[in-house]
């Protein structure tokens, strides 16, 4: 093994073949032109008196307009909801990872199946479902209306904690996956101790769990919150009818419509950034810090904690958010998806399948599916084989230059989607590609870069180096070894990747929402469009059968053996 | 009479007759030109599915002619406009919007196609605007409540009647800030002398939603029970059988036209100018009123079927009172009230 170690060692003293720096430099340039990029375009147009294209002069106007009195209290507003929602989702999320990973709970695998169907949910989606259930005159309060008599509406979606509610639950299921990892991985012989020493359960947790648990919790609200403040889709349709602003709606309204101001909009998107940036520096130093014992090698199996009684109270917790944050949305939009016009009353509806045959019968529809196969499915690919490429050379490679990559590949986990699309729209409507579907893969690919990076390096660093020095001793090179040796041992990694960004592009609204073009609409786009034309039937319908599609499609590849 | 003066007589009927068919002949070549090109980019606002259908009758009449409609809102749309067509990037071929005085600008900066469709020879000269714009319709405000909340004797029949406070958290609208025509019905208030109207409103906890289609939307589900709105979904709705009802204020009533034309610059010129020639056709104007619901401005095409025609009401036009100046200052105020920058 000496001697492997040796052969290897003088191999890193040859530094990296020219093959390896070619490959380098090019991961490099593409991460750095796709991210810098619409950066760069906001940072210039965040100085401009115009918009892109027209006659504009310099200026700081924006800038100090950022401090005006509507700015600041939709800032603050932005940040209370977004304080409120990560809390409220990691809480939740913390608590369905216990119950799963650590509790006698009965439902375990049916849980973790319905929670990740939460999580395919788009939020736009969801957000649609809700205000059929609970705006003033949905399905809820119709209910209600008719039991206890009244017309004032009990619930209102149309408000803050409307808002709140609908992150919550779809953000909740993000919690959950981030904190499944360290759940697993924690060392539960601590927790034994602590029962042996005669610790009640409500001790152990507070005492040994929540202790060793405190980083990844820590990391996953300051997560939530970043995706929290970008949410665009949930407060664009039940914040705008209740006067409720966020950053990333103002941002919205203030390019969209009549008068734009696109100077202050850049200066929004980066204040945006800037807020999210800080959140994910902070979650970095978060991880660093973390040195609480997790992975050991004593074989302890953790003894599940029998819940007894208080499994009804379980059982209903767990069924009452996969009901509200799946099942009842999905039964509505059903419902909405068959009749020609809205009553709360089925028995009053007039049913229809002309949304399904609509559907059926335009050529927009059908284009929107296959542009969402090509730039979900092949943008994934893309942006796996780019973050792949990142993670190797940041986390085993490690070239010169290999930590302005890892922060440059971990820069858009701090930009909003929306801001992401502005950039996009004033940088590429002077190329050629303008308009077309490579746009929207290139968007993607960039927004969501951190996911495919952070899944496949957190594999990376789990591989020991030896393998590869083994490879290298035997003749291969470090391509060679990289596709024979780490590629493989990656296959759960890139699998996982691979389905965490065709969900990302599947449903990304926010980004695409100021660069699609009438050929390059995508499903979530259309369904978006036909919302917004208030089309409410033919977007269920839509949400529906790109719902079905999708999860087919989505099982077909995790089930599929992945040759690498 | 002689042969000569005969023949001097008739000079000026010859003159004619062959311009006219100078002309038939060159909008046959511009059709011929269409055909070929066999595609159409046409963006417009018309409310979907029934801008589909509309769109649908041209491709029954134009079948070489492949159309990919973009649907957006009136101010997407000039956003849109304003940013791609001075980059080059601008695709469309054919727009229809609502008038707003920057159409007239991009009029301006020559970025509008100037041409005679022979079609226009039908229509009333205000609605030909420098041989760029030709307004096809008419869309009018109008308020719209609930029939299975609100009583037709309670049913707010004047644009005062939004400010009662029996409505109080159930009046709603389109924000003016996204549609010109709110804008519109805004001016037409100032002038019939209704003024504070975005404090007045708030105070009467009016709710926004997106576009008129969600304003109608919100309507039928009971979100909201009387709304100040632009038609042609509020038409859609009753052709669905929904229980909403419109009334037509007595006062005035704000209406604003749907401008089309092709820009000076895009890729099938012709394929628009043949799109544009048709909708303003009998058959195409026909089909535009019977699918959308509202009046059509091309002559003797008779009332659409669900609500009156223009006859006996006092139509205000957004050309005649909504000046640019007035539009920044009523989204500036209303921005402001609403807390919105």
């Amino acid at each position: 093994m000496n001697g492997v170690r040796s052969l290897a060692s003088s191999e890193r003293r040859r530094g990296p073949g020219w093959a390896v720096r070619a490959i380098f430099a090019a991961t490099f340039l593409s991460a750095a032109f796709l991210i810098l990029t619409p950066l760069l375009a906001l940072l210039h147009g965040s100085f401009q008196t115009g918009s892109p294209g027209g006659a504009s002069e310099f200026t700081l106007r924006n800038w100090r307009d950022l401090g005006s009195g509507n700015i600041v209290h939709t800032l603050f507003v932005t940040c209370y909801i977004s304080v409120a929602t990560s809390v409220l989702s990691t809480i939740g999320g913390a608590g369905l990872t216990w119950l799963v990973y650590r509790s006698d709970f009965r439902f375990k695998k049916s849980l973790v199946g319905a929670v990740g169907l939460s999580f395919f949910f788009p939020g736009f989606i969801l957000a649609m479902a809700w205000v059929i259930l609970a705006s003033p005159g949905g399905i809820f309060n119709d209910l209600l209306g008719h039991v206890f008599g009244g017309d004032d509406p009990v619930f209102d979606i149309y408000s803050v904690s409307g808002i709140i509610w609908i992150q919550v639950l779809h953000i909740v299921p993000f919690a959950f996956f981030t904190l499944r990892g360290p759940m697993i991985a924690m060392d539960s012989s601590l927790e034994e101790a602590g029962y042996a020493s005669g610790g009640n359960p409500w001790a152990v947790i507070r005492r040994v769990t929540l202790p060793l648990m405190i980083f990844p919790l820590l990391s996953s609200l300051l997560l939530c919150f970043v995706l929290s403040v970008e949410q665009f889709a949930i407060p664009a349709m039940v914040g705008i009818p209740g006067h409720v602003n966020t950053l990333a709606t103002e941002l919205y309204l203030l390019t969209s419509f009549s008068p734009p101001n696109t100077g202050l909009a850049a200066a929004v998107g980066l204040a945006m950034s800037a807020v999210t940036g800080l959140s994910i520096f902070a979650q970095r130093r978060v991880i660093a810090r973390n040195t609480a014992p997790t992975v050991t090698g004593k074989g302890y199996r953790v003894r599940p904690l029998a819940l007894g009684r208080w499994h009804w109270a379980a059982n209903t917790i767990c069924l009452a958010y996969v009901a509200m944050s799946f099942f009842i949305p999905t039964l509505a939009l059903i419902y909405t998806s068959c009749i020609k016009f809205f009553v709360a009353n089925p028995f009053d509806a007039a049913w229809t399948f002309r949304n399904y045959q609509q559907l059926w019968e335009s050529p927009g529809t059908l284009r929107a599916f296959w542009n969402t196969l090509v730039v979900a499915g092949g943008g994934a690919v893309l942006g796996l084989t780019l973050g792949t490429l990142v993670a190797w050379f940041t986390h085993r490679l490690k070239p010169p230059g290999y930590r302005a990559l890892d922060v440059l590949a971990a820069l858009p986990f701090g930009i909003p989607g929306i801001v992401i699309g502005l950039g996009f729209l004033w940088s590429y409507v002077y190329l050629p590609i303008h308009g077309s579907l490579m746009v929207l893969v290139f968007c993607y690919v960039a927004r969501f870069l951190p996911y495919a990076t952070e899944t496949v390096g957190a594999q990376v660093v789990q591989l020991d180096k030896a393998l590869e020095e083994a490879a290298w001793a035997s003749g291969a090179n470090r391509l060679v070894s990289f596709r024979r040796i780490i590629l493989p041992l990656l296959r759960p990694a890139l699998q996982s990747g691979y389905f965490l960004l065709f969900i990302a592009y599947f449903r990304e609204i926010a980004a695409a929402a100021l660069i699609y073009t009438a050929s390059t609409q995508v499903l979530s786009i259309s369904i978006w469009a036909f919302f917004e034309n208030a089309n409410w039937g033919v977007a269920s319908a839509l949400s529906i059968v790109a719902t079905i599609v999708t999860v087919a499609l989505m099982a077909a590849v995790m089930r599929a053996p992945l040759k690498v | 009479m002689t042969l000569a003066r005969r023949a001097v007589l008739a000079a000026p009927f010859i003159a004619v007759g062959a311009r006219a068919h100078g002309q038939a002949g060159e909008w046959e070549r511009v059709v011929e030109t269409a055909n070929k090109q066999g595609h159409l980019n046409l963006v417009h606002n018309l409310p979907p599915p029934l801008g589909d259908y509309w769109i649908a009758e041209f491709s029954k009449a134009f079948p070489k002619i492949s159309v990919e409609a973009t649907r957006l809102g009136s101010s997407e749309l000039a956003q849109r406009f304003n940013t791609e067509y001075p980059a080059g990037a601008s695709t469309a071929d054919y727009f229809v919007t609502l008038w707003d005085d920057m159409v007239l600008n991009w009029s301006d900066k020559g970025w509008l196609r100037t041409f005679r469709p022979p079609e226009a020879a039908a229509f009333d000269p205000k609605f030909v605007v420098r041989d760029q714009l030709f307004v096809t319709q008419v869309i009018r405000s109008t308020l719209m409540s609930s029939k299975t909340k609100v009583k037709e004797a309670d049913a707010p029949k004047e644009w005062t009647d939004v400010f009662d406070p029996k409505w109080k958290g159930r009046v709603g609208m389109d924000p003016p800030w996204r549609s010109v025509a709110v804008q519109q019905m805004l001016a037409v208030w100032d002038d019939l002398g209704i003024k504070d109207v975005a404090r007045r409103l708030k105070e009467n906890g009016v709710r926004f939603f997106n576009g008129s289609a969600g304003v109608v939307q919100a309507l039928i589900r009971g979100d909201i029970w009387v709304a100040a709105v632009i038609e042609p979904p509020g038409i859609n709705a009753i052709a669905d059988g929904a229980a909403v009802r419109i009334s037509y204020p007595a006062s005035r009533i704000p209406a604003v036209g749907t401008p089309s034309f092709v820009p000076a610059k895009c890729p099938h010129p012709e394929a628009g100018m043949v799109f544009l020639n048709w909708s303003l056709s009998a058959a195409g104007q026909a089909s535009l009123q019977d699918k959308m619901g509202s009046p059509v401005t091309r002559p003797k095409v008779g009332d659409p079927k669900l609500v009156p025609g223009l006859g006996g009401q006092k139509i205000v036009l957004s050309s005649d009172l909504l000046t640019p100046a007035k539009q920044k200052a009523f989204i500036d105020e209303w921005r402001q009230v609403f807390g919105l920058q």
